[in-house]
C-alpha cells in the first residue's frame, strides 16, 4: 500500500505537470490493494449498487479529473484516497441520475446481472469473446421492459427459491401461500421460457 | 443480493483507462492515436516502431502529453521514454508529425492550466526554444 509520503510526492509532481506522474498513479490507484479500498467506501455509500461497470467509470473519471487538475486535491484535509471516493461518489450520482433520466422505468443500479453462486458478474469477466457487456444488458432489459420481471431475474439469478422472497416483488404477500407459490411460479416460468426463446434466438445467429 | 463482485486486478480496467486517455488530449495515448490513425497501423506496429512492447505502450499512453513548446520538452520526453520504455527518437518524431498533422486540422489541446489553446500555435518544425532530441 502507498504511504501518505508516496501520494505527496506524486500531487507535488503533477502540480509541477511532471510527464510520467499520472502513469504511474494510475497503475497504482487501478489495482488492489488501492482499488479495493475505493470500491469498499462506494459499497458504503451505494449498497444496492449492482453494476461493476458505473462503479469503474465513476472511479476512472474521479482519477482522470484529478490528473487534470490536481490542485482541486489539498493534502491538509483528506486523505488522497478519502479525496478521490468522494470525487467518484459525484461522478457516481452523476451517472446513476442520468441514467434514470433516459430509463426512468428501470432504475439501472438495481438491476443485479450476476450469480452469486459462481461468484461471478455477467460482465466482460463472463462474456464470451467478442460480447460486449454493455449490449448484453442492453438485451436483457429489452427482453424485460419492466422492472419487476428484472426483479425477479435478478432473485433467479441469485438461487433464490424462497417464495416468499418474490412474492414480495410481485406484492402478493397477502394472498394465501398456496396463491403466492402458484402465482410465483407462474411468473418465474414466463420469465423462463422468455430466456429459452432469447437464447434460441441467439444460437440461430451464432 | 446486493453483493457487487469485483476483480481486483482485472487488467481490463487499465485498459478501460487507457481507452479513454486515447481520446483526450491531456495524454501522450492521444497522440498515439492520432499516429496510429494517420498511419494505419495496429498496437503491434506502434510497439514495434517505437521498440517497446504493448504493455509499455500503455503505460505510455497514460502519461502526461509533452507541450512542445515547454522548454522542459526534451526532459519529459527522455522521461517518458525511460518510464514505458520505449524508443526516445522515435518518440519525439511521433510527436513532431501528430503536432503538425493536428495543427493542419486545426485542432485544439488542452494546456496545463486546463486551457484549450490552438495546435496551430505551436511550432511543430522543432524549431521552438525546446531544445531536440533529434539533435543529440
Amino acid at each position: 500500500m502507498p504511504t501518505d509520503a508516496w501520494y505527496r510526492e506524486i500531487h507535488e509532481r503533477l502540480l509541477a505537470d511532471d510527464a510520467t506522474a499520472p502513469a504511474e498513479l494510475a497503475e497504482v490507484v487501478l489495482k488492489e490493494p488501492v482499488l479495493q479500498l475505493l470500491i469498499q467506501r462506494l459499497r458504503r455509500d451505494f449498497p444496492k449498487l449492482n453494476d461493476p461497470d458505473l462503479l469503474y467509470d465513476s472511479i476512472i473519471s474521479a482519477l482522470m479529473n484529478y490528473l487534470k487538475r490536481p490542485v482541486q486535491f489539498d493534502s491538509t484535509k483528506r486523505s488522497f484516497i478519502g479525496f478521490l471516493a468522494m470525487a467518484a461518489r459525484g461522478d457516481l450520482l452523476n451517472a446513476l441520475r442520468q441514467k434514470r433520466h433516459w430509463k426512468k422505468e428501470i432504475p439501472l443500479e438495481d438491476v443485479e446481472l450476476l450469480s452469486e453462486a459462481g461468484n461471478s458478474w455477467i460482465g466482460e469477466e463472463t462474456c464470451q469473446e467478442g460480447v460486449d457487456s454493455q449490449k448484453m444488458r442492453g438485451e436483457v432489459y429489452k427482453l424485460f421492459p419492466e422492472l419487476r420481471d428484472l426483479e425477479i431475474l435478478k432473485l433467479i439469478m441469485a438461487g433464490e427459491r424462497k417464495t416468499e422472497a418474490f412474492a414480495k416483488v410481485l406484492e402478493i404477500e397477502s394472498k394465501s401461500p398456496e396463491e403466492q407459490r402458484r402465482e410465483v411460479k407462474r411468473h418465474k416460468d414466463r420469465i423462463q421460457k422468455r430466456l429459452e426463446r432469447y437464447g434460441k434466438v441467439v444460437r440461430k445467429h451464432e | 443480493m446486493g453483493k457487487l463482485f469485483v476483480n481486483m486486478n482485472n487488467p481490463k480496467l487499465i485498459q478501460r483507462f487507457v481507452n479513454r486517455a486515447r481520446k483526450d488530449t491531456f495524454f501522450l495515448g492521444w497522440a498515439l492515436s492520432v499516429y496510429q490513425e494517420t498511419h494505419s497501423i495496429d498496437d503491434h506496429q506502434l510497439a514495434q516502431w517505437l521498440e517497446c512492447d504493448l504493455n509499455a505502450l500503455d503505460r505510455l499512453a497514460l502519461c502526461r502529453l509533452p507541450d512542445d513548446k515547454s522548454g522542459k520538452f526534451q526532459h519529459d520526453v527522455k522521461q517518458i521514454a525511460k518510464f514505458g520504455p520505449c524508443n526516445a527518437d522515435r518518440l519525439v518524431q511521433l510527436l513532431r508529425e501528430v503536432v503538425s498533422i493536428s495543427s493542419l486540422r486545426g485542432e485544439v489541446l488542452e494546456d496545463a492550466s486546463g486551457l484549450l489553446m490552438a495546435v496551430r500555435d505551436r511550432k511543430p518544425g522543432g524549431e521552438d526554444d525546446s531544445g531536440d532530441t533529434e539533435k543529440e
